[in-house]
């Protein structure tokens, strides 16, 4: 299935200018604290697998790209509402970066699916100071694939649409990103998602450049 | 971007530099291991082909409601299993609710609150605003519970005759003391509440993380 996946995504990307093309895995660990927190922990890493930079030839081998680890405590605000922050510290090239983040949710669900939103900015250091304030609004349809409800031991599918701004010494990109994704409810504390990534950014520029990871997330909520 | 045995090699010396980083990293191998002790009870709703459903269900239906597409779903908890088909007709959303073995239940009719009668409405909303803090109606149906004959003969007059006892569930999004929740509330004929029961919401860690 994976392979078929990249088989697909490598034939589009061949005519690409810029593009990466590889697996992004995470595991995402949530526990309440108190009454009224939730501790969200996230282990994600990044592999590429293929590549091409402009003018330059594609290179077609794995290469470990990056690892965050993501702290947030999040509080709700009502029953649908949720507001939090945190910490993320990313391992890249033998560089870390320290990023702050604010994010706001929107849960909803309707007689057959939910709908998400979810507003978030957050700003990244470096050693040598601020290197880039972000924001996103991100909004995801979830619909179980069998019956009304995601019970345990059945099937999901999932649509995020991510709207990313970023704003880094005077200079600022747009990308945009489409993640559709396969979930399985294991148990009513245990989800497995695998999808696709798709991201294009640099639209203002003569090439645009493409991203395609295929995802596989595990959610745990204790 | 560097190999996966050099970049092995070099995070390890970095690591090995980094000591700060030690409670973060013990903090996540810590958490990860903690096995899941939450066990819930076993609920479970799917969907159900029409040729498995009982017969006398599956006629019933066919019977009053011969052009339309039908859902049928089954209901299970620890001790009970429900059939449910859901359909919509004359522009009417139904939810025919039966036993195991295809015995009816009760027929619910979404409507909208303001299709009540003023009186009840009044009540209803009276009750609603002396149970919680602050309250918004999401979702309002009709229940019609019955004999088989009388709750056929209601849906062909598409009104409650004689033999049909009236209710109306209604699902709010409410404020108690301590929580805003969702809740259905089941009133009687005259708007007087007769349960109050708080929907659990499944989880939705993935959908905001």
């Amino acid at each position: 299935m994976c392979r078929l996946i990249f088989f697909c995504l490598l034939s589009c990307t061949a005519l690409c200018q810029t593009y990466r093309a590889g697996t992004t895995n995470q595991i995402n660990l949530n526990f309440k604290v108190g009454k009224s927190l939730k501790f969200n922990t996230k282990l994600e890493s990044r592999q590429i697998l293929s590549q091409k930079e402009i003018d330059k030839s594609p290179s077609h081998r794995f290469q470990y790209e990056r690892t965050d680890l993501t702290l947030l405590l999040t509080t709700k605000l009502s029953v649908n509402n949720t507001i939090g922050g945190g910490y993320m510290i990313r391992l890249e090239e033998n560089t870390y970066y320290h990023r702050i983040i604010q994010q706001f949710n929107n849960v909803r669900k309707f007689e057959w699916f939910s709908v998400a939103h979810r507003v978030l900015a957050d700003e990244t250091f470096t050693n040598h100071g601020l290197s880039n304030f972000r924001i996103n609004y991100r909004i995801g349809i979830q619909k179980p694939l069998n019956g009304q409800y995601i019970d345990p031991k059945e099937f999901y599918a999932k649509v995020n649409n991510d709207f990313l701004g970023t704003w880094s010494r005077g200079e600022s990109d747009f990308e945009i990103g489409i993640l559709p994704a396969l979930g399985y409810t294991a148990t009513a504390n245990n989800k497995i998602e695998l999808g696709v990534d798709y991201r294009v950014n640099e639209l203002k520029k003569n090439g645009i450049a493409q991203q395609f990871w295929v995802t596989l997330g595990w959610f745990i909520s204790i | 971007m560097i190999s996966l045995n050099l970049w092995i090699a070099k995070f390890k010396t970095v690591i090995a530099n980094k000591h700060f980083l030690y409670p973060f990293f013990f903090l996540l191998v810590a958490l990860h291991c903690t096995p899941c002790l939450g066990q819930k009870k076993y609920e479970r709703e799917y969907t159900v082909k029409a040729d498995s459903v009982p017969d006398s269900a599956a006629l019933f239906v066919s019977r009053l409601f011969n052009n339309s597409k039908v859902h049928w779903y089954m209901e299970e908890s620890d001790t009970t299993k429900s059939i449910e088909a859901k359909l919509k007709h004359s522009g009417k959303h139904y939810s025919i609710e039966f036993d195991e073995s295809g015995q009816i239940q009760d027929i619910e009719i979404l409507i909208n609150i303001r299709d009540l009668e003023k009186n009840t409405r009044s009540k209803i909303k009276d009750n609603l605003n002396a149970t919680f803090k602050r309250q918004k109606i999401i979702k309002t149906q009709l229940q019609w519970v019955g004999s088989e004959n009388s709750l056929e003969r209601a849906v062909l007059a598409n009104m409650p005759l004689e033999g049909i006892i009236v209710k109306y569930e209604i699902v709010v999004r409410g404020q108690t003391e301590n929580v805003e929740a969702y809740f259905e509330v089941l009133f009687d004929s005259t708007g007087r509440i007769e349960s109050t029961m708080e929907i659990a919401l499944a989880n939705d860690d993935n959908l905001i993380y």
